[in-house]
């Protein structure tokens, strides 16, 4: 047994020495580990800088308020932009300026119910920065749940109510998955029109509510390890069948389904794509904060108030993958999830 | 005695009391199987059955402004919105389809193979193999917005005027931005940088899954570090890497190379992948073009034009998805 123990050690020690190839792989990472990190903290300094101190090339340098020509030249351009003239020159100095563009009155043009000779202006509605807060909140939180939840419900049932129809259901996601299915986004907005939920988030959610995916996989597989009696069990100390899924089954791949929820909450945080082109309406923080920073460059005249923007998207999600970092990073195999 | 079954047979009978009907636990289970699936199942039946058949339906549909009625109408037409994409993609010299091409072949030969090797790097724990992984694993927790907006302003300002400052470049032959005569390599050096860690989790996850005693006894033949990874942990996640590239195959042609992310709507016609042009013009959804000259470069394509797209990738790449996962299964290493 010791003879074994101190076998493997010689091999893990082995393992660690650095060979020509593992010694490559180790300065490509260095060096990518380096620049990212460089990108980050430089655009995190940046966003705070002075943007007469962009114009005049200083880059590299830390942020500098001291200077009476920036300032000048600050007053001049708060003199110019009416809506800036309660803010002077200071550290979030880039970042008002982001507040202040940021709300306002969304009009996305689309096809009302797809009517073809409709293609209507909506209602002008204000978005405000605690609308944006809640739609983004909102639009993440409750569709990660959704994302999260619906494959862990259908994979449990797949796994362990054996009926062929359970085996159409594994097929089925095999097929989605494989199928390259392009360009069936007109149809999808076609039928949310004529469903009256283009441009809501119900109609996200809904079309959200899929099981056929990836993690419909990962599930399967799960609770095809589990088993059977935790269930069974329940069953006879009379808990029904929701009962047990809910308070027995669920649990027991409740790190999963955190885990995922919380991948799905991040990606839809980001994700500006999808409401510029289903929910042109609904503003949220990413989709305005994309607009503002790249879409329409104009709004804010200058790189360090669009890098301070771009840092107000990243923060929370930076803070929230300090803290949490090990859950989203567990392990998710197409065999469940290894700690 | 006769009397006696008499009155027997006569005595009133008590109405029989059934006991309550219990539904066996078969049927619970079947109902509560019924109530659960009905629903995510109704959902792919229409997100996904219906509107993928009516795309399909879409692509051989046009709308045309009847001028006697004085409306929009669609009528049946087998080929209009097929020519429509082909001229599209003649007036763009075919760069969305070359160039989609082009991106994916050179991620594979990159980022998709680097991944592998990253991730083994991190399975087998070497030197700062936890650092390693939070960084791989960072840019796909940080929005595409925030990456981008950095990487334009760093390669449109900032490195241009380093460089013009360190080899003290006149006004005349200065160096410009970067991103705008020919941003190609540029944009794919991005696209390659930052999706070096892709797929990070799934492979260590697979990795991880291998039999300890099958990584012990290589180690005990003495394979050194490559000899591993080439002879034991590639067979054993090959199944894993099988899927990535022809899933990868399958999303070829909607890799937008972040060109949205980077220009808007107005990238370059020379960067222009097919997945990008597919989600501008959804974007805008137009049904009827707004210029009849199919040779307008500016022309775009129309929403039945985008189903028509997605016909014609869907028939191409569906048998080539299923030739290279056949092919990777065949001559791929074998596990034994």
């Amino acid at each position: 047994m010791e003879k074994s123990v101190s076998v493997r050690k010689s091999y893990k020690s082995r393992n660690r020495n650095l060979n020509p190839a593992v010694l490559f792989l180790f300065l490509i990472l260095m060096l990518y580990t380096i620049v990212f990190s460089f990108m980050i903290l430089w655009a995190f300094m940046n966003s705070f800088k002075p943007p007469m101190q962009w114009e005049a090339r200083e880059y590299m340098q830390l942020p500098n308020y001291s200077n009476p020509l920036w300032t000048s030249k600050e007053l001049q351009y708060i003199n110019n932009n009416a809506y800036m003239s309660n803010y002077w020159p200071n550290l979030l100095y880039n970042y008002q300026k982001v507040l202040v563009v940021m709300p306002g009155k969304a009009q996305a043009q689309y096809y009302v119910g797809w009517n073809l000779d409709k293609k209507m202006p909506t209602t002008a509605k204000y978005n405000g920065m605690f609308t944006m807060i809640f739609n983004t909140i909102f639009y993440s939180l409750a569709g990660s749940a959704i994302i999260a939840v619906v494959p862990c419900v259908v994979g449990y049932l797949a796994a362990k109510y054996p009926y062929k129809f359970s085996t159409l259901l594994y097929v089925i996601t095999l097929f989605v998955m494989v199928m390259p299915i392009v360009g069936s986004e007109p149809a999808r907005i076609k039928l949310l029109c004529r469903l009256y939920l283009f441009d809501t988030m119900w109609g996200d959610f809904i079309v959200n509510f899929t099981f056929a995916n990836l993690y419909f996989l990962v599930f399967y597989a799960f609770y095809q390890g589990v088993s059977g009696t935790y269930a069974e069990a329940a069953e006879v100390d009379g808990a029904s069948q929701l009962r047990t899924m809910i308070q027995i089954i669920m649990p027991l791949a409740s790190k999963m389904i955190s885990t995922v929820l919380l991948i799905f909450f991040i990606g839809r945080w980001n994700n500006y794509a999808t409401p510029l082109v289903y929910m042109p309406n609904k503003w949220m923080i990413s989709y305005r904060l994309y607009i503002v920073t790249t879409y329409n460059k104009n709004t804010l005249g200058d790189d360090p108030s669009r890098i301070a923007g771009a840092m107000m998207i990243v923060v929370p999600i930076l803070i929230l993958f300090i803290l949490l970092r090990n859950k989203i990073m567990g392990n998710i195999s197409i065999g469940g999830v290894k700690e | 005695m006769e009397k006696e079954i008499l009155n027997c047979e006569q005595q009133p009978v008590a109405p029989e009391v059934k006991p309550p009907r219990m539904l066996t636990r078969k049927t619970k289970r079947l109902i509560f199987y019924t109530i659960m699936v009905s629903l995510p199942f109704l959902q792919f039946c229409i997100f996904y059955v219906y509107v993928n058949i009516d795309s399909i339906m879409m692509a051989f549909k046009v709308t045309y402004l009847d001028s006697d009625v004085g409306t929009y109408v669609q009528r049946w037409s087998i080929k209009d919105n097929f020519i429509g994409v082909v001229n599209f993609l003649k007036v763009r010299k075919w760069r969305p389809v070359v160039n989609a091409l082009k991106i994916y072949a050179i991620s594979w030969c990159t980022s998709g193979i680097f991944s592998v090797f990253f991730s083994y790097y991190v399975y087998k724990k070497f030197m700062l193999s936890g650092i390693f992984k939070v960084f791989l694993y960072l840019p796909s927790m940080i929005s595409a917005v925030v990456m981008t907006l950095v990487f334009r302003v760093f390669m449109n300002s900032v490195l241009p005027d380093m460089i013009n400052q360190l080899g003290n470049r006149t006004q005349e032959n200065a160096l410009g931005p970067l991103l705008m005569d020919d941003p190609f390599p540029y944009l794919m050096g991005y696209s390659i940088f930052f999706s070096l860690g892709g797929h990070i989790l799934m492979y260590t996850g697979a990795m991880s899954g291998i039999n300890d005693s099958v990584v012990e006894a290589a180690q005990l033949d003495g394979v050194n570090a490559v000899q591993e990874f080439l002879h034991v942990t590639l067979p054993m996640i090959w199944p894993t890497f099988t899927t990535f590239t022809v899933t990868g195959l399958a999303g070829i042609f909607t890799n937008q190379l972040g060109l949205h992310t980077f220009y808007g709507d107005a990238a370059p016609q020379e960067v222009s992948t097919l997945g990008y042009e597919i989600f501008v013009w959804t974007k805008k959804g137009s049904l009827i073009g707004s210029s009849p000259d199919v040779a307008d470069p500016n022309r775009g394509l129309l929403l039945s034009e985008i189903s028509a797209v997605g016909f014609m990738i869907m028939v191409i790449v569906l048998p080539l998805s299923m030739g290279l996962k056949k092919a990777m299964t065949k001559w791929g290493p074998s596990v034994d």
